[in-house]
């Protein structure tokens, strides 16, 4: 096949000689497309991405050819109607191959203010900064928007940009603000503009960042084009006394004297106090005289007993002589390794009951043994490197803070440190260690299998505006500490006003607390507004609560009180159905609020908490959590039977019974020592396995366990009796214990540069030799706010090896160095304290970075007094481009049924238009009855067609046979026959060219034969 | 013919599902209200805080006086631009929320979370003060909204659970108290706006999302609008009379003016949820002028919205 076939196939012959007026659509649809196009693109209004599509333009002038060349067998209307259909649906296609994008242009201004919060800056500065922000924002156009972010460590966004501007001169967003990272605080005011909009970041600043990089960043504004005006915040100490290091000797021995070395640094002559502290205790107390740059003084220490040992070494200086009070103290620590003890852990103002007749079997044992309440336990690993065994007996993990028990967990898992948990009706469970770090390390979980021995909870919590600093942060974090307290079945629910809809609804409806991570995002992303009553929420909560299955309900209110109350019908209510409601008034306005929340608490039998600061409010959330997990204990007499063999209590004999125990489940690798294997309540009929009496197992370097009674009279009361009992704690302990192993690596820490030192160095004989050293020296640090970093030691002289890490931020870092290689493995701890952030080592704004960050974006410097104009002044059109890519595509998928639909389906229009006047009935009945008729009649047609046309087919022989005329069959022996009505119709004429097409079929054969005989 | 009964039945059909699909909030069927020009003010700083307006009160030349969360009086132009302001003597445990221009020139405020009325003339000069904590006559517990009769006495409205109207003579002698916390009729929950008019009084009670009419004896007459097509608010806040016979109300709940007939009928609607023009956040007071303009405090987005009919 040539191309000239190929293109005649295309393009085939007309059926007609073309006329002036069949040009006339394809030029009229050229004119329209190639105009409208052109002038979208010219108006601004589409942009084209690829032009180049518009070569497919072909294709309708394709569609049009074949329009004259085919025969549609439509009328010429419908088959116009037809053309344009395709027309248009071409030149969709053209257009969306082209990638149109629609183009906005705005006027519109987004102005971010970031503000810098931390401490270099002051609070003064900050409120300042405030201020100018409000008044540049109440002075604005009213169209343009306005934002704003904080920073300091890093940013967060406290409004984002828009026409109105809802703040109440109260930051609620948490910023860590002993540190500065512009970088972020760029970054983060970049991504909050629109990009539709001109943008603006007015960044009000001292310029110091001791994080990230703020150059690359300042490209990426360029970029954007968005310029950053800078308001300085300007400062220059003249006077700052700050304590630079505080050096203790590396080895100590009991009962000698050493020095303590102090370095004070000063800008200016001053005479201060020199305190140095041991454990909080003042060891000693000068008076000295600073003159600018570096001072060294040293002190006197003496450590008589093994032990941990905290010093503080501080300054008290003269008002005046100084601006930043946070860098003027600094810890040290040393620790002299003696016998390990063993701490009981009890709940602060506990009943010495609890802790006593363990303690005392301990000491007969020959152990030394501290007791202390969870107010006093350590937040830090470095602390409990004395213990060998921590106990806590019968505390709720309310009576701890967080680094506590990250601290607990540190020791255990890197340290080697044992851990017992004794039981209560605080320990646990019940006692709210569900989903924390001390629950990671116990050989039980507080999910619990045996959940028909549980009453299953229901808890909504009502979180009205808190009307305090931060106070809607506080809201969400103590809410989700409730829910994480919660066992996974327990259900939970969240009703606020919500600020975006400024309507009551919920968080999230009862829902079971084993979705705790799903949930805790839900409140983290809560908008919580002003609502003006209690009812509504409270009867959202109660229908809620009416529909769950729980048996134990509860609700929770946590406002200042001044919605209006419930009325006593919806109370009664809540009576009836036995739900207590307990509310918890913060900041109330008055007295009469924190009466109203009382009148809801006493009438429900809830509890109404009025908690003097926010510290409170986590044990009162936690609290009320609890009290859904009081099933999880059972106060039934089992003998606890022995569980996997264990060479744990294995020489002792028959356990007595205990009176009560706490419900758990052990963990899959867990050593059950003993069970509660005959509970009254009939455990064989349950699948579970039985709850733990008794467990162990090993968690990183340390072992654990859990005691799920308790050593008390009240459920342990045979076991104090015991003969054993001395012997049954002792091989507990003893198989807790900490290993304590004769190292010879040794470890020292110091802070030098910006950077932490860890210096480990090997005594052991055979390091002496050339391959008797460790090959792999590894560093684990562990510090505040979950930091974990692991290190490799390099040697950087014989027997000696050195890692660094940029300093971490404030707190208290423990050191673990692991030596192996050469058939030995030794570890060591250690640690070192990072007394305060670089932030409190910044005496002066950088006016040199303000500028550069100013000039690089095109900002413009502004003063305290700029109006707002300065701002929102001038600004040129913005075009942003998004694609209208779908918008074709819908249009195409609507015109395709529609063009199909011309060319196939035949409307009636009568019918419809019969229809749509309602004339139904006797419309119907015609419409019917003239179907009927118009079906007879094409019948008797379609027969008579039929009875004419079979005859001659039928009984004629074959033409070629019979004749040798090349006549064709004269053509009008049908027609003569059709009724003249007929015509019209469109069945007529399908049957007419049907009969032509077999004719002319029929009647080839005889002209072919004719031509060849 | 049973298909063709489906075909022409459809679009009725399609209507009543699309009317319904909106069932569960409050959807109004009612006209919007013909407004020619929305503007908005801006509330000028209070330190670093962007003041949110609360009650409004329009005085005879067109000043609008404005109550801000910041505790200060503030008194706008026609054109929005403050012409001057004050403080309240006492604001640290609360702002005031009602507002009212006397008829003598004083102007009274409603001093919610101090439990009194205190009277300032027009330079802002406090007058008198009377009122304390407490629920006998004369005393407040919070005090939501204030507004005087042709004759000179005056309404105070409260609530906190003590939820009532208390009626004072031009001097302020305590005349009667009505009504009392509850969902009866006669009672309240949260009464945030009330407007006298020919003799009758008309009480926003928020909480039961209804206006209530009493005479002004204190004699409960009705609920506002037949009682199996009330109007349909959600939490009423404040109130005000238009110049031809109608009555405005500001849905807190619903962020939106709804105009009333006198006889409960809603005439009209005007607003949305939301941040932009047209649309408001928990508005608090609105108030309308002789001219039909109505200004509404756009609370949550702490801005006037002046609706220009």
């Amino acid at each position: 096949m040539t191309a000239l076939d190929v293109f005649r196939t295309a393009f085939p012959s007309p059926r007609r000689p073309l006329r002036r007026r069949d040009l006339l659509p394809i030029a009229l649809f050229l004119a329209i497309f190639g105009g409208g196009c052109v002038a979208l693109e010219l108006a601004g209004f589409v942009l084209f991405v690829r032009p180049q599509a518009f070569f497919l333009t072909i294709a309708p002038v394709w569609i049009w050819w074949m329009f004259l060349a085919g025969a549609t067998g439509l009328s010429p209307a419908r088959a116009n109607t037809a053309l344009w259909i395709r027309f248009v649906m071409a030149a969709g296609f053209i257009v969306a191959l082209a990638e149109p994008r629609a183009v906005r242009t705005s006027e519109t201004l987004s102005v971010v203010y970031a503000v810098d919060v931390s401490d270099s800056v002051g609070t003064a500065a900050v409120d300042s900064a405030l201020e100018f922000v409000a008044r540049q924002v109440s002075e604005k156009p009213a169209a343009d928007e306005a934002g704003l972010v904080l920073f300091g460590a890093e940013a967060v966004v406290e409004l984002p940009p828009r026409i109105t501007f809802p703040f109440d001169g109260v930051v609620t967003s948490q910023v860590r603000r002993d540190a500065t990272n512009l970088s972020e605080a760029l970054s983060m005011s970049a991504a909050m503009i629109p990009a539709e909009n001109n943008g603006r970041i007015v960044l009000i600043t001292d310029g110091t960042s001791t994080e990230g990089n703020v150059t690359s960043r300042l490209d990426e504004l360029q970029a954007r084009g968005i310029s950053v005006d800078v308001l300085p915040v300007n400062y220059q100490y003249e006077n700052e006394v700050w304590v630079e290091r505080l050096e203790l000797p590396q080895q100590v021995k009991l009962e000698q004297d050493y020095e303590a070395s102090i370095l004070i640094s000063s800008l200016g002559e001053t005479t201060s106090t020199l305190v140095l502290r041991e454990n909080g205790r003042v060891l000693a107390k000068s008076a000295v005289a600073l003159r600018p740059g570096l001072n060294q003084f040293s002190l006197p220490v003496r450590v008589d007993e093994p032990g941990y040992y905290e010093y503080q070494a501080a300054i008290e200086v003269p008002d005046g002589s100084d601006n930043l009070s946070q860098n003027n103290a600094t810890e040290n620590f040393l620790f002299v390794e003696g016998t390990g003890r063993i701490l009981i852990v009890t709940a602060p103002g506990g009943d010495s009951r609890e802790w006593q007749p363990l303690a005392e079997s301990m000491r007969r044992d020959g152990r030394i043994v501290e007791q202390q309440d969870a107010f006093g336990f350590p937040d830090s690993p470095l602390a409990l490197m004395p213990y060998d065994s921590i106990v806590f007996v019968n505390v709720p993990v309310n009576a701890f803070v967080p680094a506590q028990l990250r601290a607990l967990q540190n020791a255990v898992r890197d340290v080697g440190l044992g851990f017992l948990m004794v039981g209560g009706p605080d320990s646990f469970g019940p006692g709210g260690y569900h989903r924390t770090p001390v629950e990671e390390v116990l050989p039980v979980s507080m999910d619990i299998e045996q959940q028909e021995l549980l009453q299953k909870g229901a808890l909504v919590i009502i979180l009205h505006t808190c009307e305090f600093a931060d106070g809607n942060t506080w809201g969400k974090r103590i809410t989700n500490q409730a829910i994480r307290v919660l066992s996974g079945h327990d259900e939970v629910g969240v009703l606020v006003f919500d600020k975006e809809s400024d309507a009551e609804q919920w968080l999230f409806r009862l829902t079971p607390a084993a979705s705790f991570p799903r949930l805790v995002t839900l409140v983290n992303r809560a908008r919580i507004g002003d609502m003006p009553t209690f009812a509504t929420t409270m009867e959202m909560g109660l229908a809620g609560l009416n529909q769950s299955d729980a048996t134990i309900k509860r609700m929770l209110i946590i406002s200042d009180g001044d919605p209006s109350a419930p009325t006593n019908q919806l109370l009664d209510a809540f009576q009836q159905a036995k739900i207590t409601v307990s509310t918890v008034t913060v900041s109330p306005h008055g007295e009469s609020d924190t009466a109203s929340m009382k009148r809801i608490a006493d009438a429900t039998g809830g509890t109404a908490y009025t908690p003097n600061n926010p510290a409170e409010l986590p044990a009162i959330f936690v609290k009320e959590a609890r009290t859904l997990k009081r099933s999880m204990i059972q106060e039934t007499t089992i003998s606890p039977q022995p569980g996997t063999p264990s060479s744990l209590l294995n020489s002792l004999d028959e356990t007595p019974p205990l009176h009560g125990y706490v419900l758990t489940t052990l963990k899959p690798r867990a050593e059950s020592v003993l069970l509660a294997s005959n509970l009254e309540t009939d455990s064989a009929t349950t699948a579970a396995a039985p709850a733990p009496i008794l467990a162990r197992w090993k968690y990183g370097l340390g072992s654990t366990a859990a005691f799920t009674s308790d050593l008390t009279t009240r459920w342990g009361r045979d076991w104090l009796r015991w003969q054993n009992f001395d012997s049954a704690i002792s091989q507990l302990m003893t198989s807790l214990s900490r290993v304590r192993k004769t190292a010879q690596l040794r470890l020292w820490t110091h802070i030098s540069s910006g950077e932490a030192v860890i210096v480990a160095e090997d005594f052991s004989d055979s390091a002496q030799r050339p391959d008797g050293g460790f090959t792999e020296l590894a560093a684990i640090v562990n510090g505040p706010d979950n930091f974990s970093a692991t290190l490799s030691l390099q040697q950087v002289s014989p027997q000696r090896y050195e890692a660094r890490l940029p300093l971490p931020g404030q707190g208290k870092y423990q050191v673990i160095v692991l030596g192996s290689g050469n058939g030995r493995t030794e570890t060591t701890t250690g640690g070192f304290i990072v007394s305060y952030s670089a932030e409190y080592l910044r005496f002066r704004s950088d006016p040199i970075m303000l500028r550069q960050i100013q000039e690089r974006t095109g900002g413009q410097l502004l003063t305290i007094n700029s109006p707002a104009d300065d701002v929102f002044g001038d600004r040129l059109p913005r075009s942003s481009t998004r694609p209208v890519f779908d918008w074709l595509l819908i249009t195409l998928a609507i015109l395709l049924p529609i063009d199909v639909g011309v060319r196939r389906v035949h409307l009636d229009w009568s019918l419809i238009r019969n229809s749509l006047f309602r004339r139904r009935t006797n419309i119907q009945q015609s419409t019917l009855g003239s179907l009927l008729v118009t079906k007879q009649q094409t019948d008797s047609q379609l027969e008579s067609s039929r009875s004419e046309l079979s005859i001659p087919q039928r009984t004629q022989p074959p033409s070629h046979l019979t004749t040798g005329s090349a006549e064709p069959t004269p053509r009008q022996l049908p027609q003569k026959n059709e009724p003249a009505d007929a015509q019209s119709t469109t069945l007529a004429k399908l049957l007419a060219i049907k009969r032509q097409q077999q004719e002319d079929a029929g009647s080839q054969p005889d002209d072919q034969h004719d031509g060849n005989s | 013919m049973q298909q063709l009964t489906r075909l022409t039945t459809f679009p009725f059909l399609l209507t009543t599902a699309l009317a319904c699909s909106g069932c569960g909030e409050v959807v109004s069927t009612a006209p919007r209200i013909a407004v020619s020009r929305i503007s908005h003010w801006s509330m000028p700083a209070a330190g670093p805080q962007i003041p949110a307006p609360r009650g409004l009160a329009f005085d005879s030349n067109g000043d609008l006086f404005v109550l801000d969360d910041a505790g200060r009086i503030l008194v706008f132009d026609g054109a929005g631009t403050v012409k001057r302001h004050w403080s309240m003597p006492e604001s640290d445990v609360g702002n005031p929320e009602g507002i009212c221009l006397f008829q003598d020139g004083r102007i009274g405020i409603a001093d919610t979370h101090y439990h009194r009325v205190v009277f300032f003339d027009r330079d802002g000069n406090v007058l008198t003060m009377h009122g304390e904590l407490g629920e006998q006559p004369g005393q407040f517990v919070y005090l939501s909204a204030i507004t005087q009769d042709s004759l000179g006495n005056y309404y105070v409205c409260e609530y906190g659970g003590n939820d009532r109207v208390q009626k004072f003579d031009v001097d302020g002698n305590f005349v009667v108290a009505f009504g009392g916390f509850g969902t009866d009729d006669g009672q309240f929950q949260r009464p945030m706006g009330i407007v006298w008019h020919d003799s009758l009084l008309y009480v926003a009670d928020a909480i039961n999302n209804r206006i209530q009419m009493f005479r002004d004896d204190g004699q409960f007459v009705r609920v506002l609008g037949p009682e199996a097509d009330r109007p349909r608010l959600h939490y009423p806040y404040d109130l005000s009379a238009g110049t031809g016979g109608d009555l405005f109300a500001i849905e807190y709940g619903g962020n939106r003016v709804t105009q009333l007939d006198l006889h409960g009928n809603t005439l009209g609607t005007f607003g949305a949820t939301g941040h932009g023009v047209g649309e408001f956040s928990t508005p608090w007071g609105l108030a309308v002028d002789s001219t039909g303009r109505i200004v509404v405090a756009d609370t949550g987005n702490r801005r006037l919205v002046e609706l220009q009919r």
